[in-house]
């Protein structure tokens, strides 16, 4: 009898456990995915800014550079990249290698995949 | 060693042969508005061949993009692929010569073998939501502005929303947003 009441008190334990991870699990999921869609709609926010007409170039401007996005606009854009990068899992750390340009696709990147088109077709 | 080298060979031929447009983003970064366009792919050679992608629509003959959707592609064949087919293409060969083309004669275009004919996306045709008109705007590169006149930032009709085009790196970007 006192082992019967042993092993299922063990079981019990290991289920209560279990039960614990798992739903430990579906909170840090469900906190990243709620942290990504925060860091989408701020990146959002900083492509809608840019798109201001205080922030259109000059004439001179782009005779120089082209339809290359100015380094005031990109300013603008690259903490919330960056915000947007590091919700996906990527370190600071790894971040702090690549170029403004890079980190600036790879957030475009990120942010065209969650707002993907779905065709009616 | 001998071998190395005709592999070397080889691999930068045929990337070169098989090059093909910038990544292009088209972003509906709008709450609320349905973005009308049509894509254009041109050479940086003359400006010609200019070939147009567009889809019947209603009655618009445009590629739609809901509000607050986004996509990417590289090549038409991508691009069809997003709409589910059914894409409408004209080749323009000449300041007086427009043809229709097929998905496959577009698709040549992205993936060029004649190193004169360098194509790249040179800009759209859009138009707001709620533009009455069939006719849309015109927006540009800038790296196709010695061949075509156009905006590269603009305002739209009903002041609501802002269009821009730029690059980044070599990746291109259209976008339009709420003001």
């Amino acid at each position: 009898m006192r082992k019967i009441i042993l092993t299922a008190s063990v079981l019990l334990t290991l289920f209560a456990c279990q039960n614990a991870d798992e739903v430990k699990t579906e909170n840090t999921t469900s906190s990243q995915v709620m942290r990504r869609a925060d860091q989408v709609e701020n990146f959002k926010k900083a492509i809608t800014e840019i798109n201001k007409k205080q922030y259109a170039p000059s004439k001179e401007y782009i005779e120089k550079y082209g339809a290359e996005l100015s380094d005031e606009r990109k300013q603008v854009l690259l903490q919330p990249a960056k915000d947007l990068i590091i919700a996906t899992g990527v370190t600071e750390a790894e971040l702090s290698k690549e170029t403004v340009n890079d980190i600036l696709n790879k957030a475009f990147k990120i942010y065209v995949s969650q707002t993907a088109y779905q065709s009616t077709k | 060693m001998k071998k190395f080298i005709k592999i070397s060979l080889f691999l930068l031929f045929t990337s070169n042969m098989f090059a093909v447009p910038s990544i292009v983003n088209v972003i509906n970064a709008t709450s609320g508005h349905t973005l009308y366009y049509q894509v254009k792919l041109a050479s940086k050679v003359n400006g010609y061949n200019i070939v147009t992608a567009s889809k019947v629509t209603g009655t618009y003959n445009y590629l739609t993009l809901t509000a607050g959707a986004s996509l990417s592609f590289n090549d038409f064949t991508q691009l069809s692929g997003l709409y589910g087919g059914g894409l409408n293409f004209l080749k323009q060969t000449s300041a007086t010569n427009t043809v229709g083309a097929s998905l496959n004669n577009a698709q040549s275009h992205c993936t060029s073998v004649f190193n004169s004919l360098q194509y790249d996306w040179a800009g759209f045709i859009y138009k707001v939501q709620n533009a009455t008109s069939t006719e849309g705007s015109w927006m540009r590169f800038d790296d196709f502005a010695t061949w075509f006149s156009g905006y590269n930032e603009y305002v739209s009709h009903t002041y609501t929303e802002a269009y821009t085009t730029y690059t980044v790196g070599g990746d291109r970007y259209f976008v339009v947003s709420d003001l």
